[in-house]
């Protein structure tokens, strides 16, 4: 206990040190006086009195010193005097303390800025609590990939596992809400009941959904976001118990969810229980995603044997729908985040954690140069007395403060980055759930990130600077040795940045052509003066088939008869970005394939004039024609690619191809339909994917009945000025019509490139920053050993060299430093080529080319930087270096 | 003064500081560098001034307390007095010293003398 008191007087004493300090001067006075009446008491003169006792008291200083030491911590006041120390010399060199803060600012801002985004969507993107416990479960297609879920095999696996605490099932859908207003074309997800005790969500208002109200006539009910009731309903405080009119039939509220989360972000959306209807119960349409959670104890690894092992069980028992399908269940956090997204961001990190190392070796280079002008300042206070340890503790304490500048001006870039960042992000390239923001952790990991390199930066310098020998530097000369060393280091540190730099400008560079090709890949279609548009149609009004088809076939003659439009027609996928179904197929001629087995193909039901519309060309045979209609014999176009991947060599014209249909609103496959190919057309992008071109069959939306449903509309001027008038003419047969997501084509194949853009801006930014750093530090050294070779250059000159030689040997010397450099840059880089790969489209990590301009125009800026030093030794006066030997 | 002072380690000038004060009572500090200096027939290397980093020490671990006062000669001086905590400290600190010279008295006597038997083993 004492010791708590001493320690605790000790830090006391720190701040008490004035009035401490007083005392002890008063009561050394006090104890000279009485040593002094003392001797006079016994006869000595005052004034040999006084200097008896000065000489018997001892150093009265030292006295003082070894007082202080006693009483309080030493290291404080040291650490104290240091800072003080620290801050002088920093404000004296307000140019070095400015490069220095900059060079620091841009090295951690970068990071700070990726970092909270790597924080939020890597490594807690999940908000919800025990969110390792969450999984998605799928359906496995024979393919190996993941598939949606038919109703039965969901019951099933309800009934039959052993593994999970909760599953939930999850479907989506549009509901028309009515009585508020104008209609309201409104997004709903339908759940099973569980859906948000899987979550483990809880409603601020009312309550979720109960167990039991899967059941048909006890689902009527509706759950709001916190972002529907405020924009929909007004934040209406009695909410609860309210009736609404959803798709012509009335539901009750019974619940809001709390505000602020990740349901909020992306859209307005309420949720309903899912109940299966009797025509639902099917085995072969697959419809459903499930989340669910596991039962604590048990393990992903047993939840998937178990699942496996129902999936074969099912397989077995329905071969004719199940054959060679399996399960699939994942970490919720994986579907949440996807790979692309997860290894961009762990690549813009590596990049900004090199332009980090940069940074910090620029610091270092900076601080050796500054050394040599502190030498004599050092020389000079160790002659005074300091120990070695005491002058690199007070050097280590500069460079530290240093770094804790820098690092509160790279937070406040770093934040601003992330901001603008954001700003420009495409929506949904974040998961909805990832709320990025800069919290408390983030800040102190950024202070910590610059005090370590402040710290490091300076340890070498410190070092290096406190080892010259006293004589030497006191004279003119100045220390050789630790010169040499000095310069040795530096040259390394450039070298090493340049290699960093040449992998950041490679890597860019990659990406860039990468972009290149992603952005002008042919999307099949062409995009001049399109535009795209949604007409979501309740599925009340969808059900007969005939009044349905009048009805687009009324809004397409309307808007083909407006001035300045050349072609309209209908499809249930917008061009490029729309979402088409996967349908499994039977082609003549082939042996029998049970359903679940059949290889597939994109099922699209179009207008006729679909492929004129969006520039299409037919290749073979015919189009669809407006005399395909519902009586009429079922015809299809094929694309190129069905052409070759299922006729190799053979004519397709004439050939039979049985697909299942499909009934909108309905759970559950029709007819086996045997389409028969009239016509090849060309490849268009299906689903978002500029990659592969994948097998679509067409067929005219007369003859297989629209679910959703977009219109094309190709014009002879910028088609977003015709938008009025197009709605004008929708709106003339049904003025409750909703028009949604009016886009040019453009515009959709601009944001299907966008996250890839956005790395791309990002990764270039990075790189530029790293080249920037890079010529500070060539420059740095160039200058520092042009001007401790000045005598040499001026005996050379003297001794006849010319200007241009000079110049020739410094620029020499740059460029050796860049080509070693380059060669280590390039050696580590095709080790970590690969990581790039998956991020590049149509795009080699090795392309030559893309190496070669980096080394190019990294060597260029070696150049430039290398001028300005290379001119002043090319300017060296022979007199002047004679007149001081 | 011809002969050496004798060097003093820093636990024994407090443990001689403790008992100057159990013996004299209220003492100033330069009454206390005096009178260990007379006590020990300036046999001690005493700069008379590092008593004060002795005595700090000493009062933040509780063994002495302080108090302003008036000397003798009506000057305004600190007074230092041994505590309960220092007069315990000092008993221990007294009982291993004479423990300790006792071993080492003994130690030297253990010098090899003309009738010593140790020597032949």
């Amino acid at each position: 206990m004492s010791g708590l008191i001493r320690v605790h007087r000790r830090v006391w004493a720190f701040f008490t040190k004035k009035a401490l300090d007083a005392e002890l001067a008063a009561e050394i006075d006090a104890h000279l006086q009485l040593a002094i009446d003392e001797y006079i008491e016994h006869g000595v003169a005052p004034a040999e009195a006084r200097r008896l006792a000065l000489v018997h008291f001892g150093g009265v200083q030292q006295a003082r010193e070894k007082q202080r030491e006693a009483r309080g911590p030493m290291q404080l006041e040291i650490l104290a005097q240091d800072l003080r120390y620290a801050v002088r010399k920093l404000m004296r060199a307000p140019g070095f303390t400015a490069v220095a803060v900059l060079i620091l600012a841009l090295s951690i801002g970068g990071n700070t800025a990726i970092f909270s985004f790597v924080n939020s969507v890597l490594l807690k993107p999940l908000p919800y609590p025990h969110p390792g416990r969450i999984v998605s479960v799928w359906e496995k297609h024979p393919g190996g990939f993941r598939n949606w879920i038919s109703t039965l095999n969901f019951l099933d696996w309800k009934r039959e596992n052993r593994c999970f605490q909760l599953l939930s099932a999850v479907t989506e859908d549009q509901m028309t809400l009515t009585g508020l207003g104008s209609p309201q074309e409104l997004f709903v997800q339908k759940v099973s009941p569980s859906y948000f005790k899987v979550l483990d969500v809880r409603a601020a208002l009312g309550h979720t959904f109960a167990p039991g109200e899967d059941q048909l006539g006890k689902d009527q009910e509706v759950l709001l976001s916190n972002r529907i009731w405020q924009s929909q309903f007004g934040g209406d405080p009695n909410i609860i118990g309210r009736k609404i009119t959803l798709d012509a039939k009335s539901y009750i509220i019974i619940g809001v969810l709390p505000a602020d989360s990740e349901f909020d972000r992306t859209r307005d959306v309420m949720w309903l229980p899912l109940a299966f209807r009797p025509a639902d119960m099917t085995r072969n349409y697959h419809w459903l995603s499930a989340i669910a959670r596991l039962k604590p104890g048990v393990t992903l690894k047993q939840a998937r044997a178990q699942m496996d092992a129902i999936g074969a069980r099912i397989a077995t028992a329905y071969p004719e729908s199940n054959n060679g399908w399996g399960v699939i269940v994942e970490p919720l956090i994986d579907e949440v985040v996807g790979t692309q997204l997860r290894r961009s961001l762990w690549v813009l990190l590596a990049a900004v954690g090199a332009v980090l190392l940069i940074g910090c070796a620029n610091l270092a280079s900076l601080m050796l140069a500054r050394g040599t002008q502190r030498e004599h300042e050092i020389a000079v206070r160790s002659a005074l007395g300091a120990r070695r340890l005491r002058l690199i503790r007070q050097l280590l304490t500069e460079s530290t403060m240093l770094g804790l500048l820098g690092s509160v001006a790279g937070f406040a870039l770093g934040a601003m980055l992330m901001r603008w960042i954001k700003l420009w992000m495409p929506p949904g390239m974040l998961p909805p759930q990832a709320d990025v923001h800069i919290d408390s952790g983030i800040l102190l990991l950024t202070l910590i990130a610059g005090v370590l390199t402040g710290f490091i930066s300076g340890l070498a310098p410190a070092m290096n600077g406190t080892r010259s020998m006293l004589a030497e530097t006191l004279k003119d000369g100045g220390s050789h040795t630790a010169g040499q060393t000095r310069h040795r280091t530096r040259t390394a540190l450039v070298i090493a940045e340049v290699a960093l730099t040449f992998m950041l400008l490679a890597g860019a560079g990659l990406l860039l052509r990468s972009f290149d090709r992603l952005a002008t890949v042919n999307p099949g279609v062409d995009t001049t003066n399109v535009l795209a548009m949604d007409l979501p149609i309740p599925p009340a009004e969808s059900t007969d088939s005939t009044t349905l088809t009048n009805y687009l076939r009324e809004i397409t003659a309307n808007v083909r008869s407006l001035p300045g439009v050349r072609a309209a027609a209908m499809t249930n996928a917008r061009p490029i970005g729309g979402w088409v179904r996967f349908m499994p197929c039977l082609i003549q001629g082939w042996s029998y394939l049970p359903y679940s087995q059949r290889p597939g193909c994109f099922f699209k039901k179009v207008g006729p004039a679909y492929f004129y519309t969006v520039g299409m060309r037919l290749l073979m045979g015919r189009g669809l024609a407006e005399s395909d209609t519902a009586g009429a014999p079922p015809v299809a176009v094929i694309n190129e690619t069905m052409a070759k991947t299922y006729f190799k060599g053979q004519d397709p014209i004439g050939k039979h191809i049985s697909i299942r249909q499909l009934a909108p609103g309905k759970a559950a496959l029709g007819q086996e339909i045997p389409w028969q190919v009239v016509g090849v057309v060309s490849n268009e992008k299906i689903a978002g994917s500029l990659g592969e071109d994948d097998p679509v069959l067409y067929v005219t939306f007369y003859q297989s009945p629209l679910a959703r449903i977009s219109l094309a509309v190709r014009a002879a001027i910028d088609p977003s000025r015709l938008t009025p008038s197009i709605k004008e003419a929708i709106w003339k047969v049904n003025k409750n019509q909703a028009v949604t997501d009016v886009a040019t084509l453009e515009q959709i194949k601009s944001a299907a490139v966008a996250p890839a853009r956005i790395r791309t801006i990002l990764l270039t930014i990075f790189a530029a920053i790293a080249v920037l750093l890079a010529a500070i530090g060539i420059f740095g050294v160039l200058s520092y050993s042009v001007a401790q070779r000045v005598h040499e250059m001026a005996i050379r000159k003297a001794l006849g060299a010319s200007s241009s030689g000079l110049m020739k040997l410094v620029i020499g010397r740059a460029m050796l430093m860049v080509l070693l450099g380059l060669a280590a840059g390039a050696v580590a880089a095709l080790a970590l080529a690969r990581v790039l790969a998956s991020l590049l489209y149509d795009t080699s990590p090795t392309d030559p080319v893309t190496w070669v301009a980096a080394g190019v125009l990294l060597s260029g800026v070696a150049l430039l930087a290398s001028y300005i030093p290379a001119r002043r030794a090319a300017k060296a006066d022979p007199m002047a270096a004679l007149r001081h030997m | 003064m011809g002969d050496s002072k004798l060097d003093l380690l820093q636990g024994t000038l407090d443990l001689m500081v403790l008992q100057t004060l159990e013996a004299m009572g209220s003492l100033h500090g330069y009454g206390i560098a005096r009178r260990i200096e007379q006590v020990s027939g300036n046999q001690v290397l005493l700069n008379q001034g590092t008593i004060y980093a002795c005595l700090v020490r000493l009062e933040q671990r509780g063994w002495i307390a302080l108090e302003w006062g008036i000397s003798g000669n009506n000057r305004k001086a600190k007074f230092y007095s041994i505590t309960r905590s220092g007069k315990k400290r000092l008993a221990e600190d007294a009982r291993y010293w004479q423990r300790l010279t006792g071993v080492m008295d003994r130690m030297f006597a253990l010098s090899p003398g003309p009738g010593d038997e140790a020597g032949k083993v």
